[in-house]
């Protein structure tokens, strides 16, 4: 370990004799940064139906429509958000869902002020904050069959803490992941199908893999 | 660093692993991640066997008291206990990059050791791609993180895509800057939003260097704030008050008014009394109450020339009372602590307090309990 050169003096003494200084000029200032802001969450289901790639059936857009499907903001129906507290699942509208009038839910957690400008900074993020997002490549580009079987695999995991699934968690949905699954869809009084509905998935507080 | 007792049901590799509940493990799971179950009953842990039985190779059980949900860990030694590498509920986040540092500071608290370390590297990696939530603050520290060069650059690229609401603060000397092919390689096309923290202790080279304890330092140090400014990076200077960077801080503050008037911010820091402080305690160690004339000019200074300052580490007794405003809470959570005098203090809710190691070292000034209006109501 070296030692320190206590003294400033010694220290000069000891330098060697200086080099020519590089030039320095002076750059024009740059505008000072914006301080943060609280940031408000979002209260909406888990997962919307335009989340969900794998509900096995095709009716997404006129699923939309549907009337029941346009009160998840009242709390109703479908998840809420147990917290305020930061989530992965919590993530700010990616498209204009926000409804046309704030509910009583809306306003009591999400401050009014703070709320429109969140809107527009959040919609740049496209998918989950990303933790599982693949190292440096930008953005996980994962194939249709990758996110099936995490998703599959996160069902299996859910079922298998529930005590209704006792097979391999191998990601393949198979006989048994689906009984499992009617079963629990029976238990929570939701359409028996077996698939991993939208509903299905908000039920089991599983946030759809997309 | 936090070190938490803990139990695992098996045998850990010390890799990096992220706290979680039983009833989250299936909507937090994925194959590149590693989890520790937080299963303190007996049948907790049987569940998580019975997952890990089922194919489930990345899921462990933990127990222990000290632990939240979230927390990322490794385990630690004989896997009796865990070291707690990010945790969201504290205020202040960061990550130790290296222990190698190009600089040799006379009152460094971390002094550096010479030995590699890279394993820092996919450590720090590994903790980004398992933090749950994103904070708003992470600090990258060292040792002298430009030393990892391009590595440096594959983090800050991991956290812009992981994490890209996150503003990543990097604590540097700057030194390697200097050298194009590093500004270039670290800096070029960088996508993450990066503030440069950055040390300077003299308006001559070898005040700066003194301090240092390195020849040269001075003129690479300013080379490397130019770089930074031509790449358009945000800098914050930091200036810890030692004795010899005190004796001149009021030209140290007009020759960064003059000369340095890009950077956002500049930090007067306290001194902490550990590490190489403890060895160089005549340099080190002040009063800082015996030094308010001096703050109070650099105040001037600083706001003649329009240079947004704050004091960090400060105990509000310390500081002249003109300047409270400037004050800033900045000691970690698991660092900071407060004496008994101060729970007679007006102001303490507004105050920095103490390191939790001055009773080693020594307090950055006379501690005396302000009986006075609080700060809320000052402004």
């Amino acid at each position: 370990m070296s030692k320190f050169i206590k003294s400033l003096a010694v220290f000069v003494a000891g330098l060697p004799l200086l080099a020519a200084k590089a030039q320095t000029g002076i750059v024009p200032s740059a505008s000072p940064q914006a301080t943060d802001d609280t940031k408000a969450v979002s209260l909406r289901p888990l997962n919307r139906e335009i989340d969900n790639l794998f509900a096995s059936h095709r009716s997404h857009s006129s699923h939309r429509s549907h009337s029941s499907h346009s009160s998840h903001y009242s709390g109703s129906t479908g998840y809420v958000s147990p917290s305020p507290a930061p989530s992965p699942y919590v993530r700010a509208t990616p498209t204009p869902y926000v409804p046309a009038t704030s509910s009583a839910i809306d306003n009591s957690l999400v401050s009014p002020e703070v709320t429109p400008t969140a809107t527009p900074e959040a919609s740049k993020i496209s998918t989950l904050s990303a933790p599982h997002a693949n190292p440096v490549k930008p953005a996980a580009k994962e194939s249709r069959d990758e996110k099936l079987r995490l998703q599959v695999i996160r069902v299996q995991i859910k079922l298998n803490t529930l005590g209704l699934y006792t097979d391999k968690i191998d990601g393949v949905f198979g006989g048994t992941t689906k009984s499992a699954l009617k079963i629990f869809q029976r238990v929570r009084d939701l359409p028996p199908s077996g698939q991993m509905t939208t509903d299905t998935l908000n039920a089991l507080g599983i946030p759809a893999v997309n | 660093m936090r070190r938490v007792a803990a139990t695992f049901d098996v045998d850990m590799a010390p890799d990096v692993h992220r706290v979680v509940e039983l009833e989250s493990i299936a909507g937090e799971w994925a194959a590149e991640l590693k989890f520790c179950v937080l299963a303190n009953s007996a049948a907790d842990q049987a569940q998580v066997r019975l997952l890990r039985s089922s194919g489930l190779t990345n899921v462990f059980a933990i127990s222990g008291e000290g632990f939240e949900v979230g927390d990322v860990i490794a385990p630690n030694g004989q896997a009796t206990e865990a070291v707690v590498l990010f945790r969201e509920s504290d205020r202040h986040h960061a990550l130790l990059l290296t222990n190698r540092c190009n600089s040799y500071c006379l009152m460094c608290s971390q002094p550096p050791t010479k030995p590699d370390d890279s394993w820092l590297i996919h450590q720090a990696l590994d903790v980004i791609r398992h933090i749950r939530s994103s904070p708003d603050v992470l600090g990258l520290s060292g040792g002298e993180p430009l030393l990892l060069g391009s590595d440096l650059r594959v983090i800050l690229d991991l956290l812009a895509v992981s994490h890209p609401n996150t503003r990543v603060e990097v604590l540097t000397n700057g030194r390697l800057f200097s050298r194009p092919d590093v500004a270039e390689t670290v800096l070029k096309n960088l996508a993450t939003n990066v503030q440069w923290l950055v040390p300077l202790y003299g308006h001559a080279d070898f005040l700066h260097d003194f301090v240092v304890q390195s020849p040269g330092a001075f003129d690479e140090t300013i080379a490397g704030l130019l770089a930074l400014q031509m790449h358009a990076q945000p800098i914050q200077l930091r200036i810890v008050l030692i004795e010899p960077v005190l004796s001149t801080l009021d030209e140290l503050c007009g020759f960064i008014g003059r000369n340095l008037p890009f950077i956002r911010m500049l930090a007067l820091m306290a001194c902490e009394p550990i590490g190489f402080a403890l060895a160089n305690r005549q340099q080190c160690e002040v009063d800082l109450a015996d030094w308010g004339g001096e703050l109070s000019r650099a105040a001037k200074t600083l706001a003649r020339h329009q240079i947004p300052f704050i004091f960090m580490n400060f105990p509000l007794c310390g500081l002249p009372k003109s300047l409270w405003t400037n004050a800033h809470k900045s000691i970690s959570d698991w660092k900071n602590t407060y004496i008994d005098e101060c729970n007679r203090c007006s102001v303490k809710n507004d105050c920095s307090g103490l390191f939790a190691w001055h009773e080693r070292g020594w307090k950055p000034t006379t501690i005396r309990a302000i009986k006075e209006p609080s700060l809320e109501q000052i402004h």
